[in-house]
């Protein structure tokens, strides 16, 4: 917090944040921050320390927000918006929100319990006054900032707990190898309210650089057009983001002279799409990274020299971090052997909130244990090969395949419900096959239901109704099975069963 | 029933089944005004549109003009599958 007030003091004039053709300094941002900390330290429902869900699009709104509730002692909680309600509730819940801050667009998406919306802060004229002193919430000597729910390897939201320091470290350390320069404008269309992107805004407003909002990832050309009108400096996406401008855009054939580096994180993407990524941007650099949201965001980036003889790795750790490949014991891993991949730094979280048990398994001896299982070469570069668990990453959000098939069956009684991950046009899509005795039940109700209770990410691309259980031989679930299944069905990604 | 009339009704017949739209939806129906159309589903109404139709939608087509609404987008299908008629 005092990091971005002190950028923000010296910076006063610069734009923060370019949202087509609006505008907003520094000081419009902070001015409106402090708008929000006095308008939080008004209600008698807010105390200091208390959790404050942020609610809001990518937009000068969002940023007063985040660092409003800073300045009032609080801790942010942000809310994706188009989370799933039943979810919002867990999540209010589980954090006993004192406040929920939100847009009116955004409140009513996502149709927020008594409305939640706060009193709109007017950028171009905060309200007067200082902030008085506050005394922030601590976990052990460490000020919590964040609580970023994300899916945990159970399917239960689990919220990752972020300090100031891990904020501040992770932001350090990534503009020691991101060449980010005061004078850059990053396109921002990734929502700052998931790990990635807000990644993106913390590094760029301590740099006192400018965040770019404007495109659709919907439409890839916008996104082309955009970085060409804003003389945009970098660009940041999913794989799926790269999935679509390399099948529908223009990328490559018009030049981006302004355009210096790309980066993809937030899930695997294959090496023909990062070799054709970095040859269609270049002379723009793209740089593959690796993280996980209890790391704040990143832990490891490939060199973008190496991109052509390692499409494959993720690279190794950025700066101030080790990784490690090691074995159940912990014991570290020679050069091709598969293990987990664990890493230690000023950014590791500080636990789950509310869950010491998962924290302890998660976070051991300071090594967080990330999930992922990975080989490291003679050269030091590490590799992803897969998961420990049954996480999927989609559209660059975890999803449990249990926070679906629990839905669903809930709606069904009598039914089981099984999700697989399959690949369709080198994306990942979730598979739903609900077994029931019922013949009344049709994909089309299930895909209904999905389509209305669940966010995007989330709904299954292929529904199927089964009488019965396939069981491989060892009579166990046939997951592999019914991923083929999804794969080589005809009307996999089509008319009738498609998403 | 002609050509635009008949492409409206398929797109329609699709986008009924893949978005959470609760409202009628009609062919002028703005549907990045009601938040009907992300990134994937963009994706799939290519596909179904490719596939269906056997018209190739260039990147200059996968535009907001164009996906606005079915009635827009039915008229770029409509116009294309008219072109490559007069090639043919």
């Amino acid at each position: 917090m005092a990091a971005f007030l002190e950028v923000a003091g010296q910076r006063a004039e610069h734009p923060a944040i370019v949202l087509g053709d609006q505008r907003y300094s520094y000081r419009d941002v902070a001015g409106a921050s402090q708008a929000v900390a006095r308008f939080l330290l008004s209600r008698q429902t807010f105390t200091s320390g208390g959790r404050v869900a942020l609610a809001a699009d990518n937009g000068a709104e969002y940023l007063a927000g985040f660092y409003g509730i800073l300045r009032a002692g609080g801790v942010v909680v942000p809310i994706p918006p188009r989370t799933e309600a039943t979810r919002l509730v867990r999540i209010l819940a589980a954090c006993e929100v004192q406040v929920i801050l939100s847009t009116p667009p955004v409140a009513a998406r996502l149709a927020i319990p008594g409305g939640g919306a706060c009193e709109p802060v007017d950028l171009s004229r905060p309200s007067p006054g200082s902030v008085p002193e506050v005394e922030p919430l601590k976990i052990g000597d460490q000020t919590l900032a964040m609580i970023l729910f994300t899916s945990g390897s159970t399917g239960e939201p689990k919220g990752v707990m972020l300090s100031d320091a891990n904020l501040l470290a992770n932001a350090r350390s990534i503009t020691q190898y991101l060449p980010i320069g005061k004078d850059d404008r990053a396109l921002a269309l990734l929502p700052f309210c998931h790990a990635y992107g807000n990644s993106v805004m913390q590094t760029h407003l301590l740099t006192g650089a400018t965040l770019v909002v404007e495109g659709s990832l919907a439409f890839p050309n916008t996104v082309l057009e955009a970085l060409c009108r804003h003389q945009a400096t970098s660009f940041s996406g999913v794989p799926e983001t790269y999935h679509s401008l390399l099948s529908y855009s223009d990328l490559g054939e018009a030049p981006l002279p302004d355009l210096r580096y790309l980066t993809v994180a937030g899930g695997a993407l294959e090496p023909r799409a990062v070799l054709e990524v970095a040859e269609r941007s270049a002379p723009a650099r793209f740089y593959v990274m690796y993280g996980q949201t209890e790391a704040t965001a990143r832990l490891a980036y490939l060199d973008p020299d190496r991109v052509k003889t390692r499409p494959n790795s993720i690279g190794k750790a950025i700066p101030g971090v080790e990784l490690k490949v090691a074995d159940d014991q912990g014991r570290v891993l020679g050069a091709g052997d598969l293990g987990e991949l664990c890493a230690r730094g000023p950014n590791v979280m500080l636990g789950y909130w509310g869950d010491p048990e998962t924290t302890s398994i998660t976070v051991q001896d300071g090594w967080l244990h990330t999930g992922d299982l990975a080989t490291v070469d003679r050269e030091g570069y590490l590799y992803v090969e897969s998961r420990k668990d049954d996480l999927i990453k989609t559209q660059g959000l975890r999803t449990h395949p249990r926070e679906v098939e629990e839905l669903v069956a809930a709606h069904f009684p009598g039914s089981r419900a099984l999700v697989v991950p399959y690949r369709f046009h080198e994306s990942t899509r979730l598979a739903l096959y609900l077994v029931s005795a019922s013949e009344e039940l049709s994909a089309d109700e299930i895909r209904r239901l999905c389509l209305r209770t669940l966010p995007r990410p989330k709904v299954p691309s292929y529904v199927e109704v089964l009488r019965q259980v396939p069981l491989n031989a060892s009579m166990k679930v046939d997951r592999e099975g019914l991923v083929r299944r999804a794969e080589t069905s005809p009307a996999s990604g089509q008319e009738g069963m498609s998403l | 029933m002609n050509g635009q009339t008949f492409v409206e009704k398929q797109l329609l017949a699709f986008l009924l089944e893949n978005t959470p739209v609760s409202g009628p939806l009609e062919p002028t129906t703005d549907l990045i005004e009601t938040g009907a159309l992300d990134s994937l589903l963009v994706t799939d109404l290519v596909l179904f549109v490719e596939s269906r139709f056997g018209v190739a939608l260039g990147a200059g087509s996968i535009s907001p003009r164009h996906f606005r609404s079915v009635e827009c987008l039915a008229r770029l299908i409509v116009a294309k599958l008219e072109k490559a008629r007069e090639a043919a």
